[in-house]
Formats: structure tokens, C-alpha cells, sequence
């Protein structure tokens, strides 16, 4: 069985301790453990410089076929990204395969009044548009932000990245009210969080992601591998509901 | 290396024969957050579904309010399954004029191997009087302890806190729980495992942060890791899936699994 991950990350981090640090590595250990794909971003763009981590991220995809770029992306669409048109020439030109927000480290709110045009961007492109749970600085602000926006943008695929493990009470309802809202399996390790959610919800809700190399890519392999469901669920959560979410992007040219 | 317990378990192959022993689990549920229910019947299934032999539990309800419904539910889950389960006697440190007569109670049952306590559920310093006369307990009786363990912020049972009690009570042996759980204490608990023989770390929540087990691996005594999965508070799967897919060879995963445990089972029996 395939597995896209959907939740990768490149570069140097603060405090140091990860098992992998290059793109070579972690194709390695890509190889090792079966993941056929990566969508990555580089730490740069999280942590230090946007226009530079956003770069490398493209520029680490063109050098290795197993990994896909992630954008990181803010409101100011003007003033960080060349405007509109300079940001849809930069996810055109290097086939971004979806954006990553880090709203508290970055410093600004997920409500309509913040976001409003970066998400009409998103929405028209059906941009995946990637969410930490797990940002330096703290969780979620508030799920009633992420409720509204999935709310306001029916056509853009909101994955909350690491929803950890004691989120239940909140993503649960949600999954049941918002078809376009999903996580990802990243600390989805409460006890048969996989099994419920899909008896429930669908397995659509679910994508494969693993947080490597911050967490142990393997393990969430593992996970899916032996999760008490079907063999079709099995493999659209490990490589299927992304590659749906990748053919609906809406690239002008 | 040999890697065949990697191989069949990318084909999703069960290790019954590997007699894997969990050292850290739970029954029941709790308050903090939802997750399917488990009783013991429920976990016994999920054990089977994944060739594990023993599950060793310290019930939710042992470490929230009600400490002694937890040790009931404890032995009941024994009487059902005598050959599959050990159970931790929960201790609530603030009931001290009871500590006495719980260890008369439990400790006499074949599978009550030791002492599980958690600070921070029962908001209780792990230095203070009621813990101390635990640990007194089990210097006289026998057995050992799994302690909740948290990061520097956790006023209750950070590694600060840990070291200062453990190191006062070298004939008990400790389990650091989460192994200190955060980045930093996940660094103390390994040079902590290396400091004092009665001191040992189990290899479930500190998830959250970038240490892998390979580095523990590399980093502690091999007979220190004790193999935990937090089950039903965290899958059975997972906890299991971060053993088994890790770059180690099959020897290191065997003793990981089981033998790490059993062998501290030997050197801490029960009087």
C-alpha cells in the first residue's frame, strides 16, 4: 500500500534534536518505512524567513521526486507575496500542492475579517490549506475560528495539522457538520480514533500525515497498517483522500 | 540488523511469539477528554488483536477522584483474566491513614506487582508526606512504582521534584512514566536512567516532542526502557507501531517488548 504524507517538514529547528535533517534523509527513511510521497515545507518559512523558506521548500521538491512543496502563506497578500497575481504565479510556476498557516507564531487570526482575501485566493484555486494544532506559541486559538472558516469556504480542504490526542470533543462535531474539514493522522492516537471517525464521519476525513521529522514517520504507518478497518478506508486515508484533494486543484496555468 | 520483525509487520503480522508485556496501561475512561470506551473485555480483545500476552493496568478512575473504585475495577480485571493482567494498586497520598490497609488488601494478590501513583491527577507533590509513606511501603513489601512524570512546569511531579524523592529511596525501583513527557525532561529522564540504578523510563506520551526511541536507545542503559503504550488512553496500535517500525534490530525490539520488563519484574518481587 502507497502512503502521501501529507505533513513534512524541512530545515533546521530550535532545539535541535531531530532524528532526520536533510531531504536525502528523509527520503531515506521515506524508502524505509514506505511512503511513497512527501508534502513539504521548510522550517524557514515557519520560523525565520518566509520568502526564503518558501524557496527552499520548492527548491529541496525539484531536487527529490518524492517530495511536493508546501507554501506557507499570511493575509498580506500584498506586501509578502507580489499581490494576488504574484502569488498565483508562484503556485503555478512551482506547483504548490497546498498552503500552510501558522496563524499564532505568525501573528494574526483565522476570522473572515483577517483572512478574508487569502482565503478567496484559496477558494478559487481548492487550495488544501494546512492548519497547526501544535504551533510554538500554543494550539488553536479558538476552534469557533476554524468552525467559521470552514464555514465561509465550503471549496477550500481545511486539514488541522497534529489535532493530538484529546481534541475529540471538539473535532468530532465538526467533522460531523463540515465536509470539508479534515486532520490528519499526525498524534491521531487516541484509543480507535481512526475506527470511530471513519464508522462515523468517513475515512474521507482522515489524511495520512506524520509530522516527520518531528515525530517518527513509522509509527503512524503503523497505525493504518493495523487499524481495524476496511482495506479501501485503509487506503484512502493512506495516499487516497489526498490524491483526490491534489486533482482538485484549480492551477490557472 | 536483522529486520524481519519490521518486514512482517509492513504486512501487518501479529508477534504472539514475542509474549509482549505493556507496562503501562489504563481501563475505563476519564474526565479530561473522549475516547472509545475500554473495558478490561474490550482491551483483552485488543490485545489479542495484536499479540500482546499481559496488559498492566492502573485504572483511570485509580488516578482521578475515586482511587479505591479504581482498585476494584483493578481486581476484578485480574479475577477475569488471572493470566493476562497485572495490576498497579492506585494510591491516593492525601487518604495516608489508609495506605496501610490498601497495600493488606491488594498487595497479597499474585498479580498486583506494584504501585502505581500520579501526582498530578491528585494534585499531590511527590515529595510530600503521603507519597513517603507509599514509598516506605513498597521499600517494606516489595514490588515497585510507576509514577506520572511531567515537564519543569508540572508542580506536582517534574523531574526536579522526581529526582529529589527517588534519590532518597535507592531499594525502590521507579518508573518514570512519559519519561518526563516535554523536550527538556525527556533529556533529564535519560540522564536520570543513567544516574541511578532504581531509576527507569517507559516509552509512552512524550510523543509529543522530537526525541525517538533510537536516541533512547542509544542514550540509556538498554534494561532501563521499560515498553509502555498509555492504552486506552492512547491506542494499543500505536504505542506498539512505534516499536515495532523503528530502525532497531529484532533483538533490541524483542527486549524492548518483553524482556525489559519481566526481568524487572525478577529484581523487584514482592516480599
Amino acid at each position: 500500500m502507497q502512503f502521501i504524507d501529507i505533513n513534512a517538514m524541512l530545515g533546521e529547528w530550535t532545539p535541535k534534536n531531530l532524528f532526520l535533517r536533510t531531504a536525502d534523509e528523509m527520503e531515506q527513511e521515506m524508502k524505509r518505512v514506505g511512503i511513497e510521497k512527501a508534502y513539504v515545507m521548510d522550517t524557514k518559512a515557519w520560523l525565520s524567513e518566509l520568502t526564503a523558506g518558501n524557496n527552499a521548500a520548492v527548491q529541496a521538491a525539484k531536487e527529490h521526486s518524492m517530495l511536493s512543496p508546501v507554501m506557507v502563506m499570511t493575509p498580506l497578500l500584498e506586501q509578502e507575496f507580489g499581490g494576488r497575481e504574484g502569488a498565483v504565479e508562484f503556485i503555478c510556476k512551482n506547483r504548490i500542492v497546498a498552503v500552510r498557516l501558522f496563524p499564532r507564531d505568525h501573528g494574526y487570526t483565522l476570522n473572515p475579517w483577517n483572512i478574508d482575501k487569502l482565503f478567496t485566493l484559496l477558494s478559487d484555486l481548492r487550495m488544501p490549506v494546512l492548519i497547526d494544532e501544535m504551533e510554538h506559541t500554543g494550539g488553536l486559538e479558538s476552534y469557533d475560528e476554524l468552525y467559521h472558516l470552514c464555514c465561509e469556504y465550503p471549496d477550500v480542504p481545511i486539514v488541522l495539522l497534529t489535532p493530538g490526542y484529546r481534541s475529540a470533543r471538539m473535532i468530532y462535531p465538526m467533522m460531523e457538520k463540515c465536509k470539508n474539514f479534515h486532520i490528519d493522522t499526525s498524534l491521531l492516537i487516541a484509543y480507535r480514533a481512526v475506527e470511530e471517525i471513519v464508522a462515523c464521519f468517513g475515512a474521507e476525513h482522515i489524511l495520512f500525515g506524520t509530522r516527520m521529522p518531528y515525530l517518527e514517520p513509522g509509527t503512524f504507518v503503523g497505525r493504518i497498517l493495523y487499524a481495524d478497518i476496511s482495506q479501501e478506508d485503509k487506503e484512502k486515508i493512506a495516499y487516497g483522500n489526498i490524491d483526490s484533494l491534489n486533482r482538485q486543484i484549480r492551477y490557472p496555468y | 540488523m536483522a529486520q524481519q520483525i519490521f518486514e512482517r509487520a509492513m504486512k501487518g503480522e501479529i508477534f504472539p511469539e514475542l509474549r509482549i508485556i505493556d507496562a503501562h496501561c489504563h481501563l475505563g475512561t476519564g474526565h479530561e477528554f473522549y475516547h472509545a470506551p475500554a473495558d478490561i473485555d474490550q482491551m483483552i480483545r485488543e490485545a489479542d488483536s495484536m499479540g500482546v500476552e499481559k496488559l498492566c493496568i492502573a485504572p483511570e478512575a485509580g488516578i482521578e477522584c475515586d482511587y479505591k473504585y479504581g482498585n476494584e475495577l483493578m481486581l476484578d480485571s485480574i479475577r477475569r483474566y488471572p493470566n493476562r493482567v497485572y495490576g498497579y494498586l492506585c494510591l491516593n497520598p492525601f487518604h495516608e491513614d489508609e495506605i496501610e490497609e490498601m497495600f493488606d488488601t491488594y498487595y497479597p494478590v499474585e498479580q498486583v506487582v506494584g504501585v502505581k501513583i500520579h501526582p498530578s491527577g491528585h494534585r499531590a507533590r511527590i515529595d510530600c508526606e503521603g507519597y513517603r509513606k507509599i514509598f516506605q511501603q513498597v521499600e517494606k513489601r516489595g514490588g515497585f512504582v510507576l509514577s506520572h512524570t511531567w515537564g519543569d512546569f508540572d508542580p506536582f511531579c517534574n523531574l526536579t521534584l522526581c529526582e529529589e524523592v527517588m534519590g532518597r529511596f535507592p531499594k525502590v525501583s521507579f518508573i518514570l512514566a512519559h519519561s518526563g513527557g516535554t523536550v527538556e525532561s525527556v533529556k533529564k529522564a535519560i540522564r536520570l536512567v543513567n544516574a541511578y540504578p532504581n531509576i527507569y523510563l517507559d516509552t509512552c506520551g512524550f510523543d509529543i516532542t522530537e526525541h525517538c526511541i533510537n536516541e533512547l536507545v542509544d542514550q540509556c542503559p538498554f534494561e532501563k526502557i521499560i515498553f509502555g503504550t498509555d492504552f486506552p488512553y492512547h491506542d494499543l496500535r500505536y504505542g506498539m507501531t512505534r516499536i515495532l517500525f523503528a530502525d532497531l534490530d529484532d533483538s533490541q525490539k524483542a527486549g524492548l517488548l518483553h524482556e525489559n520488563f519481566a526481568n524487572l519484574l525478577k529484581k523487584n518481587p514482592k516480599k
